[in-house]
């Protein structure tokens, strides 16, 4: 690096520069015109907003899906390049600006999420190399006088079926740019699939390992100034004086933006500045009448709230108490789970620019349209003014799914001439999240005298998700001028049938003698937001753990208990029957306890045995072995992967996971109190991918739900009781087991 | 204030207490390091300082005049072959988001150079300051275990060509 970036913002005139390294165009190509077009040049071969083909031969496909680590970026080219019959290495990937096109079939916006990339892409996607496959070999076969049957494609050439001659894409692409666009077109036999479904490597890992790749972090021009937010000490806390003296002498600090009751941002050169800067601010708060958000009193008051019936989700079957005569147990539980934080690897960040009528912007998102309508809400620009360049993302877990934080970007840098990047910290990011909610479910089963389990009655208390997330999406998929009032109607009408809330719980897959599940919607107080899996990681905690207590007031085996009342040939039951094979249950050496799980979320079926040992007094999870039915599988090493994580992820939520509230603040802040499973405790995982031809459905997220519950079970196993809440580290049963820390380790 | 960063002197100006993960990523354009938590418990800004892995979140500028810093870049982009590290980390599709990734190949990189032939459990050890959320911590110790069979093999192969064993670890 030859050019300090220090001397770019000289250069730039300080405040007043516009000096912006963004986008190189090299040769002839048009810049992307910022509606959805990316950078092309006439001569280039665009079938749909999804390929691009020169007349070189350079193939280029979008990514119209966000690359946070769930392998999406290689998923989508490997069945692009399936059909299109080239190698998944020789595309260029391109993260996708906003394009209609690149909107889900299902719902009207560009998201990622739900685990539904692959699962609602795989036939669009196959459509996309397809088309542009058929449309090269009929510009080849029409070359040559012959007709298209007499042609076949492969590894980026067309040839003859019968004879020599062959043709490089590249050659074609001005012939096929003359073609009609075919209404439909045949699509490969799984027996000829060369890539989808075969173990390959990631292709866009490479650039990360070397560093060159930017992240949201790195993402947009290299001039940008600095900004960092001081953010309210408590929930609802507005500041009501600001001496920033101190803070504008640090130099390389620019500007001090207020931002209302949000908090006060400082803007400087480069990071450290506007972090030191922040520390200097002088703030008065002022809290508002409201009681302060209290982890206590939030769990007393769910419990009161579980008191009164709530709402009715799904009622059906027997609802008669048993007659005395023929009466066993009564079971009767409570569980209460915490609030917890994403706790990606990457912290929250944003670029932004806005000029007089337009504004750009760098982030790692989850919904480009979603962004771009809220940063033009707030700027008071059409959405079609707002640019928004997708970046890699240091994982995210739902967190970059609401725009809060390119709204706040966007406040910051209209203050500002140049290009912004506001940085969260790892404080910021743990202590100002959008937590996964907490909440409190009772339940409530009749036990008869022969085995029998009648009227299982689950009644959730929790905070309504849907509320605070789905009025950005209503505004995004209504027009322009439709106001806000609108979008923030349907999400107050759909909050008391919230669907997260009860996913997971209504879809209880026991035939048991009647099921009731009721919801009662819940009003913490506290940010809430979409975390990995969603209601399901609070209800199959819940549910399979009830289950499991069901099964041992039966003195039944976990395992036996739940194939009995599991559909004989439902995919669940495989899964079971996969999984418990493979760990061996039941046969598992001496010290080592054994938990089990199933789960179906997103469309997949998960089933999980945990194997904990407890030598001396230190409870370790030693091996998952997973059992998985996501249909066909595009990459199964990436399955793997994804499971994997999700088994790590779940499992430090589950040993570790609290946010706790107190006097409105939230107490923990980096990862000395927030606590992650490390390299050392990392169990060995075993995954068994179920064989499918059925089109493929999701994997993101169903490898988290079942884990704490096979985690609790196992414990129970043990001897180590029935943990009721979560997380374990808080259970008499974990012996008080505390993580490990390592502070500043030196190698 | 003179840095030598991947063998380059720079020239440096900037707070005496800015951590060196700020120094690298502000003000040299090295993004290799990432920011992770700023207080030295996730190992993602994990840079060589004298060969010796180091957090540079909690490094000041102030104590670095005249010290070797040797940073992702430096390690892996030296031209040729690639870096038996990169090569195992690819084989085994390591990587998932890859924001950890180059803290963790750089304190695998430190951990090689003083100890060729780890056992799990010193990997374990070694690696446990460096945090990954996206749960790659198997295929991590993995990794670690193929790069140094891959550089066993090259001293071994060096030796029997009658050259000198060629230090992978040459950049630190």
């Amino acid at each position: 690096m030859t050019l300090s970036r220090r001397s770019l913002i000289r250069k730039a005139g300080g405040a007043g520069g516009a000096l912006l390294l963004g986008f190189p165009f090299l040769g002839r190509a048009r810049a992307a015109d910022g509606n959805g077009n990316p950078a092309s040049s006439k001569e280039d071969f665009r079938p749909n907003a999804f390929l691009r083909i020169t007349p070189e031969g350079a193939i280029t496909l979008q990514i119209h899906r966000a690359e946070m680590g769930q392998g999406v970026a290689t998923g989508i080219a490997t069945i692009v390049a399936e059909e299109l019959e080239v190698d998944p290495t020789v595309l260029q990937l391109e993260l996708a600006e906003y394009h209609p096109d690149f909107r889900s079939p299902r719902l009207p916006v560009m998201s990622t999420g739900g685990s539904t990339t692959i699962a609602s892409n795989y036939d669009l996607l196959r459509r996309v190399g397809a088309t542009a496959r058929t449309l090269l070999i009929r510009a080849a076969a029409e070359g040559w006088q012959r007709s298209p049957e007499d042609c076949y494609a492969e590894e980026g050439r067309v040839r003859e079926r019968k004879g020599r001659r062959s043709a490089s894409y590249g050659s074609l692409v001005a012939a096929a740019r003359a073609l009609p666009i075919p209404r439909a077109v045949s699509l490969k036999e799984p027996a000829q699939f060369r890539h989808i479904g075969r173990h390959r490597r990631r292709l866009d890992d490479r650039g990360k390992l070397l560093g060159t790749t930017p992240f949201s972090i790195e993402a947009g021009p290299a001039d940008a100034l600095r900004a960092v937010v001081l953010r309210p000490p408590r929930i609802g806390a507005q500041p009501t004086h600001l001496v920033s003296t101190k803070a504008r002498a640090i130099p390389g600090v620019r500007e001090v933006v207020g931002l209302g009751d949000h908090g006060v941002a400082v803007v400087a050169e480069d990071y450290w500045q506007a972090h030191k800067a922040v520390g200097l601010l002088e703030v008065s708060w002022r809290d508002q009448d409201a009681p302060l958000a209290d982890s206590k009193r939030i769990l007393e008051e769910m419990r009161r709230a579980a008191a009164n019936p709530g709402r009715t989700v799904r009622r059906e079957g027997n609802r008669k108490p048993l007659p005395a005569a023929q009466r066993g147990a009564l079971l009767e539980a409570e569980y209460h789970l915490p609030f917890l934080a994403h706790a990606a690897m990457e912290p929250l960040s944003c670029t932004v620019q806005v000029h007089t009528d337009r504004c750009e912007m760098w982030v790692g998102n989850q919904a480009p349209d979603v962004f771009r309508e809220a940063v033009g809400a707030a700027l008071g620009m059409p959405r079609k003014r707002v640019r928004v360049h997708s970046a890699y993302a240091g994982g995210s877990f739902g967190r970059r799914i609401p725009p809060d934080f390119a709204v706040e970007a966007a406040h910051i840098a209209r203050q500002v001439a140049g290009p912004v990047r506001v940085m969260w910290s790892r404080e910021d990011d743990i202590r100002h999240d959008r937590y996964r909610p907490a909440a409190l479910s009772r339940l409530r089963v009749e036990l008869d005298k022969q085995q029998g389990v009648h009227r299982w009655h689950h009644r959730i208390v929790c905070p309504s998700l849907m509320e605070q997330a789905l009025p950005p999406y209503v505004h995004t998929m209504v027009a322009d001028w439709m106001p806000h009032r609108v979008g923030d109607m349907v999400g107050g009408i759909v909050s008391g049938k919230d669907f997260t809330s009860v996913e997971g719980a209504k879809q209880l897959p026991y035939r048991f003698d009647g099921v009731h599940v009721e919801y009662t919607k819940f009003d913490s107080g506290v940010p809430i937001g979409f975390w990995r899996s969603v209601g399901h990681s609070l209800n199959a905690f819940v549910v399979e753990s009830f289950v499991d207590e069901i099964a041992h007031a039966m003195q039944e085996d976990p395992v036996a208990f739940r194939r009995r009342f599991l559909p004989p040939s439902s995919a669940l039951r495989k899964v079971l029957d996969a999984a418990t094979e493979a760990a061996g249950w039941g046969r598992a050496p001496a010290g080592i306890h054994q938990g089990v799980a199933l789960h179906e979320s997103y469309g997949t079926q998960v089933a999980q045995v945990v194997e904990l040992s407890c030598a001396g007094s230190k409870p370790r999870v030693e091996r998952v072995v997973c059992a998985v039915d996501c249909g066909r599988v595009i990459n199964p090493d990436i399955v793997r992967a994804q499971v994997e994580g999700a088994v790590v992820f779940a499992l430090s939520a589950a040993l570790y996971g609290r946010i706790t509230l107190e006097n409105g603040a939230v107490k923990e802040s980096n990862f000395h109190d927030y606590p992650v499973l490390r390299m050392a405790d990392m169990p060995e995982v075993e995954t068994i991918i179920m064989p499918s031809e059925a089109p493929p459905r999701g994997i993101g997220e169903p490898g988290v739900p079942p884990l704490a519950p096979a985690l609790a079970n196992a414990l129970f196993a043990a001897g180590g009781g029935r943990a009721h809440s979560l997380p374990l580290a808080d259970t008499p049963g974990w012996h008080g087991v505390q993580p490990t820390l390592c502070l500043g380790q030196w190698n | 204030m003179e840095l030598i960063v991947n063998d380059v002197r720079q020239e440096v100006e900037a707070a005496p207490d800015t951590p060196l993960l700020w120094v690298l990523r502000d003000h040299l354009g090295l993004t290799g390091a990432k920011f992770g938590c700023g207080s030295g418990l996730c190992g993602a800004c994990t840079v060589h300082l004298d060969g010796t892995a180091v957090r540079s979140c909690l490094m000041p500028l102030a104590a670095l005049a005249g010290r070797r810093i040797t940073t992702l870049e430096g390690l892996l982009n030296e031209g040729g072959e690639d870096h038996p590290l990169l090569t195992a980390w690819l084989e085994e599709n390591v990587s998932q988001c890859g924001y950890c990734q180059g803290g963790q190949i750089m304190s695998a990189a430190a951990l090689l150079a003083r100890n060729p032939q780890p056992t799990r459990e010193e990997i374990d050890s070694a690696m446990n300051g460096n945090l990954c959320r996206c749960g790659t911590y198997g295929r991590i110790r993995r990794a670690i275990q193929r790069a140094a069979r891959i550089m066993a093999a090259r001293r071994t192969g060096a030796r029997k060509e009658g050259r000198a064993p060629v230090d992978a670890m040459a950049a630190s």
